[in-house]
């Protein structure tokens, strides 16, 4: 207790010591001699120290009995001096291409990049400080080879699917994410400024400390902390302007009026055009439905963070503001960081470090996905006008966007303690806990349309408001207790590592909608005026895991890496008696350039060949799965109708499954570092993964009355891959250069599905009622599209003479259905086209991706280029069928239908041109007119010919897209002041810059954005990759900033 | 420094962390009813037993009733040449294996045997915890009558609970053969399901074989006289009682009798003689029947003790294989007065109906709920719609000229009057005022009428007709189709006199239109009818129909056949009798020369040998993984 108090008031009033002291000064420059302001100086073995000042200087009191300083300066090889009795130091750091000595976290740990044994790639702060993006996984994406990075849709607040290492699972494979030691479900809530540094542990030797968690790959990120010096004050400040980097030209006004004519053959509309009436349809108003919708977005980051380091004590706090308006109205982001941590050394051989972050977020939502709001907008007929009181406008995307209001916000409060005691030299015990609480919570209001107000009626449902919200409460408790053991005997490096982990989720989710009697006021929308409707619903949730591991390290002589290790872990998500999963791996590496047939050759400075094998787990299911669940979604009724008694009629629609196991992933990987001429430097890798017991629904027949097929560890996936990075880093007198590559090759193959090899069939695309589309089969990538071939030399049936020629419809009945349809191909040559004909028709996974980076500096200008791109992956394009083929645009409750509107280059085969000058069209129509075949197209492939033959399903290669694209994601130019002209503005560093985002797309791809994601939930995310419905591109942003350092 | 205290306690921790392991991972699912969950109390298997007959009032099944009873029979037209529509292609036997509705049905029906199994599975866990309890009461009371007698309490327990048990049991095993019988008429060799699924890693029972007809039959015999056994006496229901739309023992009789005459061969005369003394139980206390009677012919060898356990029959009662099965005591013991309005929502639970699935108008507002309105309604009738408002419109279905043919327009002996009340044709009026009817509504011949016989009553319109909220049950056995069954057994064994005193019992309450006609005129009753009561009567003034004179069991067979046909008819038999009789390929024939000769009407194509049965859906037998090889023909 007395102890307790000690420690207590050391914590709080953390004094300066007054030891006896000698002052030492000093100069730290580069090789260019210029000199390094902000270099960090410390005294060797404390965390005392300073930074040197604008002027490369510095001054720092050294007790008497401190021996060395250690100088220190990002990019550049740390440098250790010995004091002696100097009290003038003058250090020049040389540049370090490789980083060799720089700290790499582990699991757990941290080890020297020298040493590291594993396939991590690491990005520092300086990928995140410029860029303009909400969430830092967007600032990740390019930057690390082996993780692929699809932005899921540009709206504001979306996040991305992330795969380390190709698609290891049907199910959710996402990677674990782990911040400042702890394990978390994202980072996306982190405010990027705040990140030191972020590594990506690629292979299962790398990830198996994570045990059950880590199969997919793991992301650290550590969060800035105190530097040893006095106080710095941060201010960072960006505006950047949104907008579309793309566009598609749509028929206007007269033009679609005459495509709808054609179309339609609707007879009075011909009368119009006969009558001469059509010259009233040009002068109809001309609307650019995307244009009304959409506006200049802008996005801006402020940042405020406060850092110091005292003699016991240091702290570092930040504020964070983050703002954007996207390109559509009303879709906004806005989010607020705070970060305090606290480390204190109240004593030589106890550290303790305390986190507390806060972050709140609120989105404003349109609508995506299947009733996506830009596929609204582009289809949405040219003429209709904007008026409160005219029925015409009932199906107006601009009155979808201002009738429907979707708000989500979340808040999120993480506190961490974490306590080192340094009990022998080398043996470290750590204790940490970990408190996440996260709220999340959406409002959804619907208003009605105007026209309901002006009658009195016997109101349906779907005309009253309607209100939904909904509130998920997350609660997460986590334990570890770690011992660390670390010396080196002679030749013998030895690291030993134990730890044990526990963890508690728990979250309550309530959700309750209705549609009210009172008519559009979204400020007044509240459960409590549900009138019609009232639902509710709610279930609370929990999940546990246990876990316990360690791992060994042993190096001999600096040439030869051996590591090991191990974890146990157990989850409530699975049944006792499986529970227990152990996951191993083991890891050699080699310095060959310690040799000494090696170490007489200058130029290398590093060759490190290595090698690992483990194994890791993914535990991401539910813990409903080994259960058989009763649910209550229906009733039965005994006695009359106006005499009766309900039941709540339970039923089973799963059957639980009581022996699942661990999805297992085991990787091999050989990698290979290397480094020359301290100026070349990279990594060549190249890895398996296995994912075994993969947990998949085998599909049953209905005639076991289940609704949900069971859940069994039926599937095998295999991932291979080669991935290359290369950098180089060299400064040429005044021009420091630093150039970054990364490719990445990943084939992905389903080695099997259940005892049957039933393939999974997702993606589905309801509006058109095409189905699902994509297919993930043995043999075969993971969520493949799938579909018909059109034949690529007559794609269409241009007559019915075309059509009785094919011997495929010799027995039709009714052939000249067919004329203006795809002519598809009877891949199976049975003599009929039956789903039997449907094949792979694409792939949504890119054969090879990755980024360039390009850094120059210049005396006091930077600039900064980073490309990124994406080669081989398809895009099912949705949106064709809507804006070159046909449909209806019918959303808003069926009301109000009108005929798409088209793409403006289609217009050739709409319409024949020859006969404009009278008419815009021929009168008479002549269905051998090739034009006219072309409209049928339009008319009847994606609508008629839903013929059972087909199965009803129309999925083909008329909208597999390739997308692949290269894109200047960034381009950065900043300017550094001189410290004099700082000094003069009173501050110690001003910075500015100026920018672009997504600057230069090249692409072939036809829509308006070639990065498509999954508009899924994480479980369905990779069976549904790469459907644009018209997804919500991606801006381009100019933006400029300045960073000032006080 | 001392830092012992320190090296000690993180140790110490985290032994403790591991060795509280265990029992901190086992966490119960939250928020869910697990089936250890619902496999605990009495009052659960009520919520159970109601998911079971919640699967009859699914909207999945309810249409199939009429898919695949009604359109592939001669009673129904399609209007339309489309060959892609699915529920063409049933009508016109021109299905593929691929066809929707195929599995949308066979679904339908295996989720209600599944619901089915489930309940059994859970009864028996309940059933003996209940026994447990009924001990422990002897042990303290030390005598089990008030337990037999059924009367009051002992230690909390309700002892009419015995019999409540026993009832539901076999109310669970009448659905599950309910269910089997569809499957069984519709898809001819089925995979009989095990009660109990299993999945675990060493492998699951979820791929059955294929089951041959005869034996699937056994099984739904079995099941049926089970139920017939132990399901609630008729007598104790009433109109008014909370417990009405409960299976009883008639409705099990019922269909027992339906499961034998669906068995038996015109000529033969073992399965028919099955049938009279079952059918006459249900409406005459004079028959009686034992335990014996009943099972027996089904359970050839198996012990009483056996039989009696799987019936929950309660242990200590002094039930024998000789003792009499409750009787259902002169509840079915007449028809409904009149024939036309037998299916009005006030007339449900009449005395005739022994089996309905029940709906009920709720207007609380519920969505999602199957049970509160049938969808025939929705999808006969509110084809079209105006603001919700329910047209009459291109209905999926209509009379056929051949119905009309046969029963209607031919003048002479056979104009009957449940031709006129059973369908409407053009010129009558507009039911619902306000709302225009199309003239789809009205049919393009004379001939080609609308079906009204359930649904299209002024006074039957849905109270909440924006979510069609149509509380009318869906009757699907009644006593004169019990009374046609006697019939044609009774013809085949020889006793045509009492058979066809049967058949012109039926007759002569269909008459009862025409009574009430002698008193005022036609006219004038079709006013009245059609401006009140809201039956639309539109034809002629029906004949009176005569008494059917003995002939030739041959003569007297197709007579009784033909009374089936008019008298049951649209109540989503038909095909299934057209098949059972071998007349399908006969009328088929006849209805392409009346129906098939109509502008956008397809003919049928029946195959013999093919189309009496329906393929089975494609998914399953790929999902079946070629274990189950596919009706030959298709």
């Amino acid at each position: 207790m007395k102890k307790s108090c000690i420690f207590l008031a050391v914590f709080i009033f953390s004094v300066i010591s007054t030891v006896a002291q000698i002052r030492i000064t000093g100069l730290v420059k580069d090789e260019a001699n210029e000199t390094l302001p902000g270099a960090n100086v410390v005294i060797s073995g404390t965390t005392r120290g300073t930074v040197t000042d604008i002027d490369g200087r510095f001054e720092i009191a050294v007790p008497s009995g401190e021996t060395e300083l250690i100088i220190s300066y990002i990019g550049y090889l740390e440098q250790r001096i010995a004091i002696g009795d100097q009290s003038y130091i003058e250090v020049t750091l040389r540049l370090d291409a490789l980083q060799m000595d720089e700290v790499i976290v582990l699991g757990y740990g941290v080890v020297k990049r020298s040493n590291v044994v594993g396939a991590i790639s690491s990005v520092g702060s300086e990928d995140f400080q410029d860029r303009p993006v909400a969430n830092p996984v967007q600032a990740l994406q390019g930057k690390a080879s082996g993780v692929s990075i699809i932005q899921n849709s540009g709206a504001p607040g979306e996040g991305a699917q992330i795969n380390i290492r190709g698609i290891g699972t049907v199910n959710n494979s996402n990677p674990l994410y782990v911040v400042d030691g702890i394990v978390t479900g994202g980072i996306g809530h982190i405010n990027p400024s705040d990140i030191e540094s972020v590594e990506v542990l690629k292979d299962a030797a790398s990830a198996a400390i994570y045990g059950a968690k880590g199969a997919n790959g793991v992301i650290i990120v550590n969060t800035k902390t105190a530097k040893t010096g006095e106080m710095r004050v941060q201010a960072d400040y960006y505006y950047g302007a949104k907008q579309y980097w793309n566009s598609i030209d749509m028929l206007d006004s007269y033009e679609w009026h005459i495509h709808n004519l054609i179309r339609s053959s609707n007879p009075n509309l011909r009368n119009d055009v006969e009558a001469g009436r059509d010259a009233y349809y040009a002068r109809m108003p001309n609307i650019k439905w995307l244009d009304e919708i959409s506006q200049v977005g802008n996005t801006q980051r402020a940042n405020l963070s406060v850092s110091q380091g005292i003699d016991k004590m240091n702290y570092y706090l930040s504020a964070g503001f983050y703002d954007e308006n996207g390109l559509v109205r009303t879709s906004a982001h806005r989010r607020q960081n705070l970060l305090f941590k606290v480390q204190a050394k109240p004593v030589k051989w106890v550290t303790l470090d305390l986190k507390a972050a806060y972050q709140g977020s609120k989105t404003d939502n349109v609508a995506g996905g299947d009733n996506s709001i830009i596929r609204d907008a582009l289809i949405s007929a040219p003429q209709r006008i904007y008026d409160e009181r005219d029925g015409f406008m009932l199906n107006n995307p601009l009155k979808r966007i201002e009738q429907n209001y979707n708000k989500s916000s979340n808040d999120r409060t993480d506190l961490n303690a974490d306590l080192k005691i340094n009990v022998l030299d080398g043996l470290v015990i750590q204790s940490r806990v970990g408190f996440e609480f996260i709220s999340n919570e959406s409002d959804n209001y619907g208003m009605i349309e105007p026209m309901y107000e002006l009658y009195l009626y016997e109101l349906g449902d779907f005309k009253r408001p309607s209100i939904a919200n909904e509130l998920n409460r997350n609660k997460k408790f986590i334990w570890e207790n770690i011992v660390n053991y670390n010396n080196s005997f002679g030749r013998h490096d030895i690291g030993i590592l134990a730890f044990t982990s526990m963890d508690n989720f728990s979250r309550f989710r309530v959700r309750g909608s209705g549609n009210s009697f009172l008519y559009n006021n979204f400020s007044h929308t509240a459960l409590d005026l549900v009138a019609y409707n009232r639902n509710l619903s709610g279930a609370p949730e929990s999940e546990r895991n246990v876990g316990f591991g360690g791992r060994a390290t042993y190096g001999y002589d600096n040439r030869y890496l051996l590591e090991v290790n191990f974890r146990a872990d157990a989850s409530s998500n699975f049944p006792a008696e499986t529970r227990w999963g152990y996951f191993p791996s083991l890891s050699v590496g080699w310095r060959m350039e310690q040799e000494a047939f090696l170490s007489s050759i200058y130029w290398i400075d590093q060759i490190k060949p290595r090698a690992s094998i483990g194994q890791s787990g993914n535990n991401r299911i539910s813990a409903e799965d080994q259960y058989t669940i009763y649910g209550n979604n229906n009733l039965y009724t005994f006695g009359t109708t106006n005499n009766n008694y309900f039941y709540d009629a339970y039923f089973a629609d799963n059957i639980g499954n009581p022996s699942l196991l661990w999805e297992k992933t085991t990787t091999y990987n050989v990698g290979l570092d290397y480094g020359f001429f301290n100026a070349i430097y990279g990594s060549l890798e190249y890895f398996q993964r296995y994912t075994s017991d993969m947990l998949i629904r085998v599909p049953v027949t209905d005639a076991t009355g289940l609704n949900t097929y069971p859940r069994q560890n039926g599937g095998d996936v295999l991932n291979s891959g080669v991935e290359i990075e290369l950098g180089l880093r060299k400064s040429f007198g005044h021009i420091k250069v630093h150039l970054r590559g990364n490719i990445s090759f990943i084939q992905n193959k389903v080695a099997r599905l259940g005892d049957r090899d039933d393939p999974i069939y997702g993606g589905g695309v309801s509006n058109p009622g095409i189905g699902q589309i994509t297919y993930t089969a043995v043999g075969q990538p993971i969520g493949q599209f799938y579909g018909f071939v059109i034949d690529p030399v007559n794609p269409i049936y241009r007559n019915r003479d075309q059509v009785l020629a094919d011997p495929l419809y010799a027995n039709m009945d009714q052939p000249s259905l067919l004329v203006g349809t795809f002519k598809f191909l009877d891949l199976n040559g049975d003599g009929r086209i039956s789903k039997e004909d449907k094949t792979i028709i694409g792939n949504p996974h890119p054969d090879f991706f990755g980024g360039f980076n390009t850094d120059l500096e210049y005396k006091n200008f930077s600039l900064n280029v980073f490309w990124q791109y994406s080669y081989g992956n398809d895009v099912f394009n949705v949106m064709k069928f809507w804006l070159d083929v046909g449909g209806t645009n019918q959303s808003n409750n069926g009301k109000g239908q009108t005929i798409s509107n088209k793409r403006k280059e289609n217009i050739g085969k709409f319409i024949s041109l020859n006969t404009v000058a009278t008419y815009p069209f021929d009168p008479v129509y002549n269905p051998e007119n090739i034009e006219y075949a072309n409209l049928l197209a339009i008319n009847q492939s994606m609508v008629k010919i839903d013929e059972n033959f087909l199965d009803g399903n129309k999925s083909s290669t008329f909208f597999v897209e390739d997308a692949s694209y290269l894109r200047l994601k960034n381009i950065t130019l900043s300017y550094n002041m001189s410290s004099q002209l700082a000094q003069r503005l009173k501050m110690s560093r001003i910075r500015m810059f100026v920018g672009a985002e997504n600057l230069l797309t090249f692409t072939n791809y036809s829509g308006l954005d070639p990065e498509i994601g999954s508009t899924r939930a994480a479980a369905n995310a990779n069976t549904s990759m790469g459907i644009d419905y018209g997804t919500y591109p991606q801006a381009r942003t100019f933006f400029l900033g300045v960073s000032l350092g006080l | 420094m001392n830092t012992y205290w320190i090296k000690t306690l993180v140790p110490l921790l985290i032994i403790m962390v591991i060795s509280s392991c265990e029992s901190y991972l086992d966490l119960d699912v939250k928020g869910k009813v697990t089936e250890t969950d619902i496999q605990t109390n009495i009052n659960n298997l009520n919520n159970q037993l109601a998911a079971v007959y919640s699967q009859m009032a699914k909207n999945d099944f309810e249409r199939s009733l009429y898919r695949f009873g009604e359109m592939p029979g001669d009673h129904a037209t399609m209007q339309t040449s489309d060959y892609t529509d699915e529920l063409l292609q049933l009508a016109t036997f021109t299905t593929g294996p691929a066809n929707g509705s195929l599995a949308t049905f066979w679904k339908a029906c295996y989720r209600g045997i599944k619901a089915a199994n489930d309940y059994l599975n859970a009864h028996d866990i309940v059933y003996q915890q209940w026994m447990d309890r009924v001990d422990e009461i002897f042990a303290i009371s030390g005598t089990y009558s008030p337990l037999i007698s059924g009367q009051g309490t002992i230690g909390g327990v309700e002892l009419r609970t015995k019999n409540e048990l026993t009832y539901m049991a076999g109310e669970a095993r009448f659905l599950r053969a309910f269910f089997y019988f569809y499957l069984v008429r519709t898809f001819g060799d089925i995979p009989i399901m095990p009660q109990k699924l299993v999945i675990d890693a060493t492998g699951n029972n979820f791929y059955q074989d294929r089951t041959p007809v005869d034996e699937v039959y056994d099984y739904i015999e079995r099941d049926m006289r089970m139920a017939m056994a132990v399901c609630r006496p008729a007598f104790s229901l009433s109109f008014n009682e909370l417990k009405a739309g409960r299976i009883t023992n008639a409705a099990a009789a019922a269909y027992l009798a339906k499961v034998i005459g669906y068995r038996a061969s015109s000529g033969e005369t073992e399965r028919w003689a099955e049938i009279p003394p079952i059918t006459r139980w249900i409406y005459s206390d004079a028959v009686q029947l034992s335990y014996n009677d009943v099972l027996g012919p089904a359970f050839p060898g198996i012990g009483w003790d056996e039989l009696s356990r799987s019936l929950y029959l309660f242990k200590y009662d002094s039930i024998r294989p000789t003792s009499r099965v409750n009787n259902v005591a002169n509840i079915h013991n007449q028809l409904f007065p009149r024939y036309d309005m037998l299916n009005w929502v006030e007339n449900e639970f009449n005395q005739e109906i022994i089996f309905s699935i029940n709906h009920v108008y709720t207007g609380d507002g519920t969505t999602n709920n199957d049970n509160r309105g049938t969808v025939i309604w929705n999808d006969l009738y509110n084809m079209g719609s105006l603001d919700g408002e329910a047209v009459p419109g291109s209905s999926i279905y209509s009379a056929s000229v051949k119905y009309s043919r046969d029963y209607g327009i031919v003048q002479g002996a056979d104009r009957d009057p449940r031709w006129a009340t059973s369908t409407i044709g053009s010129g009558f009026i507009p039911f619902y005022a306000g709302i225009s009817v199309s003239n789809n509504f009205q049919s393009p011949t004379p001939a080609h009428r609308t079906i009204t016989k359930y649904f299209v009553n002024k006074q039957q319109m849905p109270q909440n007709r924006v979510n069609s909220d149509y509380p009318r049950n869906i009757i699907l056995m009644r006593l004169a189709e019990v009374w046609l069954w006697e019939a044609e057994a009774l013809n085949e064994i020889g006793k045509a006199g009492e058979a066809m005193e049967l058949v012109n019992r039926i007759r002569s309450r269909a008459n009862r239109l025409k009574i009430e006609t002698d008193v005022k005129s036609w006219d004038y009753v079709k006013a009245i009818v059609n401006s009140n009561t809201g039956v639309y009567i539109d034809a002629d003034k029906p004949v009176v129909l005569q008494p059917i004179p003995l002939l030739s069991k041959e003569i007297n067979r197709e007579a009784i056949w033909k009374q089936r046909g008019i008298e049951l008819c649209f109540e989503f038999d038909r095909f299934f009798d057209l098949v059972r009789t071998k007349k399908i390929a006969e009328a088929s024939t006849a209805w392409n020369l009346s129906d098939g000769v109509l502008v956008g009407v397809v003919p049928k194509q029946f195959r013999r040998g093919i189309n009496e049965i329906f393929p089975i859906p494609q998914d399953e037998i790929n999902k079946a993984g070629g274990r189950w090889l596919q009706n030959p023909g298709y």
